[in-house]
């Protein structure tokens, strides 16, 4: 049975995006595509391999380590996953969940031996959700949650 | 369906009183110690998000109920819940974007829980498209069929994508499972609670709707092919 | 912190436009297929 040219061209389509996408889908979850950042101890390990990348390191802003040049957007910190630290420099607007002691994936080119030269800055939101008048016990619980999902 | 026209009305009301009362604990709701106002966004994300995956749920169920009995009605409530599932991908996708501009500081990010959510609206639209590329409605409901069974491969993925790997999405908030646990504390809790109940409630009006409009669509047609063949 | 009335809102209006959108777009072709129906059927004995 001869079918409308547009119709067949539907059908073929629809199957190449459907089947694609989800067989792109299985296929990267094997590959480890889908992990979406290192944690600053993975890329200490694989310093080698990563250097002139351009990779996500993903961890927490050390409370106590973020400074801001007076007067510009420069800012410095480090990133912890609760074993390692790597220091971080970068220039511009942060998102609004930045902040010490919150979750952070920052987005750069790796260079061996210096600080990590972040060129975008991504916030990373714990799993907890807190009133604002218990913010003490919010701050306590989020660490927690974060370093947990980083291990 | 005469089932579907008894239960329209119920199921209807029973969404209005369950969103009223949803939205009332939101409106009361405080602000989150980190991201103030904009924790109400996840009250529509995540029961959304909810209802997109029981969307699809439902849809293997029906999908598979109709290759094996070849009931039309299992046909028609398969096609009723892709479109439903695919409002619902769409409104988690988008009130997650509109979330993510100022609290991540990006519209979107390719981890695998964003990405493999994508999937599932290319999966409702791709069905959707499939179905109606067939001029036989019989093959077309086969063929979509298949496909639905196959993408359900989904499903897991996005749901275990936050545990399986690292991504920019929040582990979830209200474990099941090994560690049990609740991430939501006091006031921020019963709007959630209970607009996933409502959402579960809308989203079995809406199929029920879409359903019978299909099934009034297959009347119709079925008779005017009648009409044509006795004019032959 | 920050006002997000603006996020919110749209977030909320956009789930009334898609889900209020559809259910009554639905309802209203449900009629009308019913119409077409009931005229069709009354034309042919």
């Amino acid at each position: 049975m001869s079918m409308p040219i547009n119709r067949r061209v539907f059908m073929i389509l629809s199957l190449i995006l459907v089947i694609g996408s989800l067989g792109a889908l299985v296929l990267s979850s094997f590959t480890g595509a889908l992990v979406y950042f290192h944690t600053p101890t993975e890329a200490l390990a694989k310093n080698k391999d990563l250097t002139d990348k351009k990779i996500r390191i993903g961890g927490m802003v050390q409370a106590g380590t973020l400074t801001r040049e007076a007067g510009t957007l420069k800012i410095r910190f480090l990133v912890t996953d609760g074993k390692t630290q790597i220091p971080v420099r970068y220039e511009g607007i942060v998102p609004d969940l930045f902040r010490e002691g919150q979750g952070v994936v920052v987005e750069g080119t790796w260079k061996n031996g210096q600080d990590f030269p972040a060129d975008t800055i991504l916030a990373k939101h714990s799993e907890d959700y807190v009133p604002v008048e218990m913010n003490e016990q919010g701050i306590a619980k989020s660490k927690e949650s974060l370093l947990k999902s980083l291990k | 369906m005469n089932i579907l026209k008894k239960i329209q009305p119920l199921v209807g009301l029973a969404t209005l009183i369950a969103l009223a009362i949803g939205l009332w604990y939101v409106y009361q709701a405080p602000a989150d110690f980190q991201q103030g106002g904009a924790v109400r966004i996840l009250y529509i994300h995540v029961p959304s998000a909810k209802i997109a995956l029981l969307s699809y749920l439902f849809l293997t169920a029906a999908s598979i109920l109709y290759l094996w009995k070849r009931y039309e009605g299992a046909d028609i409530l398969a096609e009723a819940a892709a479109s439903v599932g695919a409002a619902f991908t769409v409104i988690t996708l988008a009130s997650g974007s509109i979330w993510g501009k100022p609290m991540w500081g990006t519209w979107w990010a390719w981890d695998a829980r964003l990405t493999s959510m994508l999937v599932l609206l290319i999966l409702y639209k791709g069905l959707m498209v499939l179905r109606h590329s067939l001029d036989d409605p019989v093959k077309g409901a086969r063929a979509t069929a298949i496909l639905a069974i196959i993408g359900a491969v989904d499903l897991p993925i996005i749901h275990y994508s936050v545990v399986w790997w690292r991504t920019l999405h929040q582990p979830p908030s209200l474990a099941t499972g090994e560690n049990t646990a609740v991430h939501i504390t006091g006031p921020l809790l019963p709007p959630l609670l209970i607009l996933s109940v409502a959402f579960i409630l809308l989203g079995l009006y809406m199929v029920t709707v879409k359903a019978r409009q299909i099934e009034a669509r297959r009347h119709l047609d079925a008779l005017e092919a009648a009409r044509m063949h006795h004019d032959e | 912190m920050s006002d997000y009335t603006l996020y919110v809102a749209a977030v909320y209006g956009l789930a009334i436009l898609v889900y209020g959108g559809y259910t009554l777009r639905w309802r209203a072709s449900y009629k009308k297929l019913e119409q077409q129906r009931a005229s069709l059927s009354q034309e042919s004995p």
